[in-house]
């Protein structure tokens, strides 16, 4: 049997890349104390089911930005057009699992691939994962995918949000994938699940487009029963036809009769797919990694679609990580907008705009502030963009005006700066306006400027008079 | 609106408006490194200066006074107990609170005193209100010095920490007038 020679360089170093992009974040807080990594800051996944909640509740998850939201659509837009670049190229954990597996290779090690039906039944799980993940995530705002996530787990070396067995389990998967072909990726991990599922998009569409038919015809259809049809769909498509109903045309294609049948596509295929079975890869686990490409030795005997272009998927996907991040930039959605005191009803309601408001920085703080604002009469809504720390309140104009609306933003407080020196035996005081004093974030810094003195003993930060 | 209580001798509230509009800070961080935080802050040119006040005046409108009853204290009159005075620096400090509220549960094992408070008299103090009839004041002083204080927590249990309070004299015992 013929040896593999070729190495798919451009795919390695795209992974490569990312791979060092997440170390550089790990590193960063220990040069830099004050560098606090969001690991989760480019997450298509948290994206996605932000998206969901948002629809859903009208909010944003916590933490979760436009970043992440157009990510997950860069995702899933090019999972129906090309096909699953992210899990190929990107995604941290199957890069991992990939190249554990090539040193457990180098080191003689045996990889289990599964096939037939164990292969196909086990599928199922990650769909059910997906499911309740999903469900979770979307009914709450809450990313319920952290609870387990082996990148997250990993990253944050358990962070608070991971409940302990199940990320263990997570990580014991994920180690097991190298013996186990992909494991993870094929059985378990629910990106892989919302990935098919959009891959599946001529039935994954028509049950999106009658959900919304019957929410529009007024019925108040579960958003449940959206998940539980997607995610059986997407489920029963994988399992017992193994291929998707897609658009994708994108496909390795296996020339005949220039092909040789000599293997090597199959033995390099990172998935296990048996490459040279197929006149088009249609298998649901194909990344487009273009390893099979790379490696046969006859020229033409094995591309994507009509092209002899290895470069193509990487560029497609380094494109649209592009494009998320260019929109990303440009676009920001509300992380909560609500509205209450009949809103609707008022002829005199005004808005005003606060920025720089620190302490609004995910939903549930901007929820605390709605909370806030409700107990002051007056006050009828609020959009809070918690990227940007900007607020817009409306309040009736009838009851209140600019200046109550900042009392009621503002958050009074006391800070003992220092005690005074024992000569002192008079203390002067003086009460003065200071702007852009809003919440405890600005009372902190407004501390540190005042101890830059010795002779400031003590302030009290107030609403009166404001 | 900002209250700020300085030394007027040293500085001048024009002085103070100069470190409001500074428009930024050095942070102390790690390792004695700072960082500098940039601030948005502007003072407005007109302030009302409030009448000075003593030292005196001072520390007792910012003394973070406790007041804590148990044991039934609302059962008994105020001419039943009696007061243990005795000089507690540390009351002074707001960052105590917890450690307070420790001391609390830690004097509350003993049935027979019902109140404690902190008060800014001529000194920081703490006050141990007591049956008479229960407990003496060598209990109390026992109580009070003992190095770790054990702490009653809500699934009753206890545990114990260590006691960071130092008890100054003179001490003082008197009956209690109100209530």
């Amino acid at each position: 049997m013929a040896k593999a020679k070729y190495e798919n360089r451009l795919k390695t170093a795209i992974q490569a890349v990312f791979i060092a992009a997440i170390v550089i974040l790990l590193l960063i807080p220990l040069f830099k104390t004050d560098f606090i990594t969001d690991f989760e800051s480019y997450c298509p996944f948290g994206g996605i089911m932000t998206l969901g909640s948002k629809a859903w509740l009208g909010s944003m998850s916590c933490q979760m930005s436009e970043t992440q939201i157009f990510m997950g659509l860069a995702l899933i837009v090019g999972v129906i057009l090309f096909g699953k670049l992210f899990c190929g190229y990107i995604c941290p954990i199957g890069t991992v699992i990939e190249w554990l597996q090539k040193l457990a290779v180098k080191l003689k090690l045996k990889i289990i691939t599964l096939r037939g039906w164990p292969d196909r039944i086990l599928r199922v799980f990650k769909y059910a994962i997906l499911y309740f993940t999903a469900y979770y995530s979307i009914t709450s705002s809450e990313l319920f995918c952290k609870k387990f996530d082996p990148y997250y787990v990993s990253v944050t070396g358990f962070g608070h949000d991971v409940v302990f067995w199940w990320g263990l389990a997570a990580i014991l998967f994920v180690l097991g994938s190298v013996f186990i072909r992909f494991f993870w990726c094929k059985y378990l991990c629910p990106l892989a699940a919302l990935s098919n599922i959009a891959a599946n998009i001529l039935v994954s569409a028509p049950i999106l487009i009658v959900y919304l038919i019957i929410r529009w015809a007024g019925l108040d259809l579960h958003v449940a029963w959206l998940l539980a049809a997607l995610s059986l769909a997407g489920a029963a498509t994988e399992i017992f036809r193994f291929k998707f109903y897609d658009l994708n045309p994108f496909k390795i294609t296996v020339v005949e009769p220039t092909c040789s049948h000599c293997d090597l596509c199959d033995m390099k295929c990172p998935q296990g797919i048996e490459v040279n079975h197929y006149e088009q890869v249609d298998h649901p686990d194909c990344t487009l990694c273009m390893d099979c490409v790379k490696t046969c030795p006859k020229p033409g005997a094995i591309r994507l679609w009509k092209w002899n272009k290895t470069w193509i998927p990487p560029v497609i996907i380094l494109l649209f990580i592009a494009l998320a991040l260019l929109f990303a930039g440009r676009v920001e959605f509300t992380t909560i907008t609500e509205r209450w005191g009949g809103f609707d009803s008022l002829q005199t309601v005004q808005s005003m705009e606060i920025s720089n408001l620190r302490s609004v920085k995910c939903f549930g703080s901007a929820t605390s502030l709605q909370r806030k604002l409700m107990r002051n009469r007056g006050i009828v809504g609020i959009d809070a963009y918690a990227k940007n720390h900007h607020v817009r309140i409306f309040y009736n104009t009838e009851i209140l005006d600019s200046t109550g609306v900042k009392k009621a933003v503002f958050s009074p407080s006391k800070y003992k700066i220092r005690d005074p020196k024992s000569e002192v035996s008079t203390i002067s005081v003086i009460r003065i306006g200071v702007e852009e004093l809003f919440d405890g974030y600005d009372n902190n810094d407004l501390f540190y400027l005042l101890m830059a003195s010795p002779d400031v003993l003590h302030s009290a930060q107030s609403s009166e008079n404001l | 609106m900002v209250d700020i209580y300085y030394n007027g001798l040293a500085i001048s509230p024009e002085g103070l408006r100069g470190l409001i509009d500074a428009g930024g800070y050095d942070k102390p961080v790690k390792d004695d490194k700072t960082e500098r935080v940039e601030t948005p802050f502007r003072s407005e040119k007109h302030f009302e200066s409030l009448p000075d006040m003593t030292l005196r005046e001072f520390i007792m409108a910012f003394f973070p006074a406790k007041d804590q009853t148990f044991n039934n204290y609302k059962n008994y009159d105020a001419e039943d107990l009696f007061i243990f005075e005795f000089g507690m620096p540390q009351a002074e400090n707001s960052r105590m609170g917890q450690q307070i509220n420790y001391f609390v549960s830690h004097l509350s094992e003993y049935n027979g005193i019902v109140r404690f408070r902190t008060d800014f008299t001529d000194r920081a103090v703490g006050q141990v209100y007591f049956l008479p009839d229960s407990v003496d004041s060598m209990m109390i002083v026992g109580k009070m010095t003992a190095p770790e204080m054990k702490v009653y927590l809500r699934d009753g249990s206890t545990t114990n920490f260590k006691n960071p309070f130092k008890m100054e004299e003179p001490f003082r015992i008197y009956q209690n007038k109100t209530k």
